[in-house]
């Protein structure tokens, strides 16, 4: 089946079974940013974003991502937005493993552009779910925090640029 | 005679191979790769009488057994086990064969289609494996003045062709089976340790029974700890590929030494011609010290066989039900226990059940041995310890949790003495404890620091002690109480403590061997040779070089790479932990300050364990000082009944841990709090509990540094349960334990 999507800012048609899980077809094209964890949607480790909303890659046949934008953790490091979130993991000193990196990153990125202001419980409602193999739900909740004031600080910053 | 060009030429001894790569191996591909699956055995016993192969495609192939160019051995330490199940299967879901192929699904879509049928072990079967085991029956043919008894030989003739013959007259030869068959292998004890002190050593039936007897109390139970962590990290598996002579193999090994031989032997090619390469493991369920290995080899045989990259990764599903971290067991206690509190005797069973093989059943039982008694010290002690073969699948080593089943036990018993006594739990610990270190009556001594100050601590952040009376005065008034509709929240609160011993002297392989260099070079930079540890581990000791050689962190750099003749000979994670590498750095560290003014740089300084150090254990006695550094921590658990849904919560958790000279205060702290998130997967089946109010606390000294990351799961899992054992007015014997037997139990109260 050839099933037409826009991978990382890219038109490209895939060639999949409808039924292959979108995680398989997405490494199969060599982007090893997602990573196969718990294979039921819980632990974070497959997240890409699909039509800029965070999802468990792992449970989604590739057949519903016809059409869809599809971002994942290689393109998405390009960002300032990853920037903002990387030097915040930095501060609260985060590892990045390099095994859940899509689910961290992409739940802080969810939370950072759906929330003006960010409060403990609010983030750890987020991001409890995460089956994390490096990182303590508290020090992710201080990383997403700090990223916060990251990226305040240079939207402020762009905004003077242009004053 | 060609003359010297002047420019150094490295020799092949001295070339360095970098051990370890920053990849992930499910992340490796080569052109042509090929993938693998493998084929399990059905069922747990028997003796496998053919496997039907279906018509296997273009490019993909089965290898089996008989297929290995070597041996079709792992060994490792004092086991062997087999690459692949040649004949008696000794479990479930034992290897029998690989299949590979270039298309995944269809390799796996291809292992599902093959039958392996076999003899279940039963009498008839058990019997034909003895057969087997007998010589052919010599066929002498008559003389010729005899008439030959036609009818006998045909028979015989017939008995061979359907290689049923026997002859009982000829004597059988003693020929020693491979591996064991499952009958044999079934419950066999692989390892034993009996520790018996004071009167139990007088070997007395009447005197053991008598310190029972004259006690106040005789307090005995059985408790079970067979938590095992739910783990979403890369599973199990290898990447193999030949290039130019030599087969590279990546897989996460902690052992890569060991590895290397073991592929040696089964692909019958010289250890030069391989190329091991530790790849990131995500998680501490990674296997790779041991089970891991047998994956690798299995991988690279299938790529020597081909010529051509294969991967084999183990699916979710195998790596849950083959893979099993931990080792389950259970352990019996017994006390001899006065009015006042204090403990006179104890008798302990431990008995663990290793699957159907495990080259490290010794060291962990004597693990479990030592940490039966905690730190208490108890005048006369028995412990039997066994630990038990089974048709389960081959288990392994994992420090977080080789002793925590024993502090399980004796922790939980202290809280049941405390409340058979009526003594609070915090005293009933302080009177068994020794005061002073020439009444110490144990065969085991530990450099446990503060004691006193980590009980004190957890005991006042935690309110314990008014908790502790209040919950029990509340269990008692609900006791009988109709009135549920008004009822007040069931809750109890637990107490716990454990030490954390690393660098175990009683291994014989590999006791002592931990060695490190660091070298000043010429541009003042400072080069760590070791494996890089953990990126917590990596700061603390750039931090160290840094304070002591007084230069920026940036100038520091660790380098995995060895010299290949001197390639680590142990596992990694146990044997080279942070406590006793860190320390040799220390000591490197100072004597290349010392020694820097005057010397010619590169100046390069290597420490190991001195042989004096490991004297402090005496191995054949089995007493003395059994670790190099012990930190020690006590845990307070809080917990919460819903009255109406008896769903639990965990009001708070307080962690006080004495582990010497604290090398990073943020990596320690995060360290405890990510093994705490961890154990809160496991207390019961099938729930996560969440838990907001987490409070640690370090009890600072210049002692030396030791390990934390494995106490909080010998000291939580202890105080979670003491503390719903006092919610629900229930003993609970059992962790994980499920939702159904907290309801059942709480819907009694």
């Amino acid at each position: 089946m050839k099933i037409p999507v826009t991978l990382n800012d890219t038109k490209i048609v895939l060639e999949a079974e409808p039924g292959d899980k979108l995680l398989n077809v997405l490494r199969r094209q060599n982007l090893l940013s997602v990573k196969c964890g718990c294979s039921k949607g819980h632990c974070g480790a497959c997240t890409v974003l699909l039509d800029g909303k965070p999802v468990p890659s792992c449970i989604v046949p590739v057949a519903l991502s016809r059409d869809s934008k599809i971002t994942t953790l290689e393109y998405f490091s390009k960002s300032e937005e990853y920037q903002d979130i990387l030097s915040g993991f930095k501060k609260a000193g985060i590892t990045m493993c390099g095994f859940c990196n899509a689910g961290k990153v992409f739940s802080a990125w969810h939370i950072l552009s759906t929330s003006m202001k960010p409060d403990r419980k609010m983030i750890c409602e987020e991001v409890q779910h995460l089956s994390l193999c490096c990182t303590n739900t508290d020090i992710l909740i201080n990383g997403i925090l700090y990223a916060f004031d990251f990226k305040v600080q240079r939207m402020g910053a762009q905004k003077n640029a242009k004053n | 005679m060609p003359k010297s060009t002047g420019k150094k030429v490295r020799s092949q001894k001295n070339i360095r191979i970098p051990l370890q790569v920053h990849d992930y191996y499910t992340d490796c591909s080569r052109a042509g790769m090929l993938y693998a699956a493998l084929i399990r055995s059905p069922a747990a016993s028997g003796t496998i009488t053919n496997i039907s192969i279906p018509q296997m495609p273009d490019g993909y192939f089965l290898y089996t057994a008989r297929d290995i160019p070597g041996d079709n051995i792992v060994h490792t330490l004092n086991s062997d086990t087999p690459v692949f199940c040649a004949d008696c299967v000794s479990y479930f879901g034992e290897p029998i064969g690989i299949i590979v192929g270039p298309d995944e699904s269809e390799v796996y879509e291809l292992t599902s289609e093959i039958e392996v049928t076999f003899d279940s072990s039963t009498l008839e079967s058990a019997l034909e494996s003895v057969a087997k085991k007998y010589t052919r029956p010599v066929i002498r043919i008559p003389d010729s003045g005899q008439k030959p008894d036609s009818k006998r030989i045909s028979e015989i003739t017939r008995a061979l062709n359907s290689g049923t013959a026997l002859n009982p007259q000829a004597s059988p030869l003693p020929v020693k089976p491979l591996f064991p068959s499952a009958a044999e292998k079934s419950s066999a004890i692989t390892a034993q340790r009996i520790v018996k002190t004071g009167i139990f050593s007088e070997d007395r039936q009447n005197a053991s029974d008598d310190v029972f007897k004259s006690a106040d109390f005789d307090i005995a139970e059985t408790w079970i700890q067979d938590t095992e962590q739910p783990s979403w990290a890369e599973t199990n598996g290898a990447f193999c590929f030949m290039e130019n002579g030599i087969i590279n193999i990546f897989t996460p090994t902690q052992w890569p030494n060991y590895l290397r031989k073991a592929v040696s032997h089964s692909l019958n090619i010289a250890e030069d011609k391989i190329s091991i390469r530790e790849t990131n493991s995500s998680g501490h369920t990674a296997n790779g010290i041991w089970r891991n290995a047998t994956l690798a080899i299995q991988t690279a045989v299938a790529a020597y066989l081909t010529g051509k990259p294969v991967k084999l990764t183990l699916s979710r599903e195998e790596h849950q039900k083959y893979m099993k971290s931990g080792v389950p067991g259970k352990v019996h206690c017994r006390t001899a226990v006065m009015k006042d509190g204090s403990i006179t005797a104890m008798q302990v069973d431990i008995v663990t059940d290793v699957g159907a093989c495990n080259p490290f059943a010794q060291e962990i039982l004597d693990r479990l041995v030592i940490a039966a008694c905690n730190i208490y010290n108890v005048p006369n002690i028995c412990i039997t310890a066994k630990a038990v073969t089974s048709a389960n699948p081959p288990t392994s080593i994992f420090p977080e949790t080789t002793d925590s089943q024993s502090f399980f036990a004796v922790e939980n018993h202290l809280q049941l003495i405390a409340a058979e006594t009526n003594i609070l739990p915090l005293d009933i610990r302080l009177k068994n404890i020794c005061q002073d270190p020439k009444d110490i009556k144990m065969p085991f001594a530990f450099r446990t620091g503060k004691v006193e100050n980590v009980f004190l601590n957890v005991i006042t952040m935690s309110d314990f002690n008014r908790k502790y009376t209040t919950f029990r005065i509340d269990a008692k008034q609900h006791r009988g109480s109709e009135d549920t509709f008004f009822a007040l929240p069931l809750r109890g609160i637990g107490l716990a403590c454990a030490f954390d011993g690393s660098g175990y002297f009683g291994n014989d392989t590999f006791s002592g061997n931990q060695k490190i260099a660091v070298t000043l070079e010429t541009d003042n930079t400072v080069t760590i040779h070791s494996l890089v540890p953990s990126p917590a581990v990596s700061e603390i000791w750039i931090k160290t070089v840094s304070t002591i050689l007084k230069i920026p962190s940036s100038s520091v750099t660790i380098t995995p790479d060895m010299e290949l003749n001197d390639a680590i000979p142990i596992p990694d994670n146990i044997y080279s932990n942070i406590s006793i590498m860190t320390q040799l750095l220390n000591n490197c560290c100072l004597e290349i300050e010392k020694k820097k003014a005057d010397a010619v740089l590169p100046l390069t300084v290597k420490k190991g364990l001195t042989p004096s150090m490991k004297k402090l254990w005496n191995k054949s006695d089995f007493r003395g000082i059994p670790f190099h550094t012990t930190s020690f921590g006590a845990a307070v658990v809080e917990t919460e009944l819903d009255p109406y849904t008896f769903q639990e919560q965990i009001k708070g958790i307080w962690i006080v841990i004495d582990c010497g000279r604290i090398l990073s205060t943020r990596a320690a702290e995060n360290t405890i709090r990510l093994s705490v998130q961890q154990e809160l997967r496991q207390l019961v089946a099938d729930e996560t509990i969440i838990c907001d109010s987490i409070h640690i606390s370090f009890v600072q000294s210049e002692a030396n540094p030791g390990q934390i990351g494995e106490l909080v799961h010998c000291i939580v899992p202890a105080a979670f349960s003491s503390a719903l054992s006092q919610a629900l007015g229930f003993r609970i014997r059992k962790l994980p334990c499920t939702a159904e037997t907290i309801y059942s139990q709480g819907v009694k109260v």
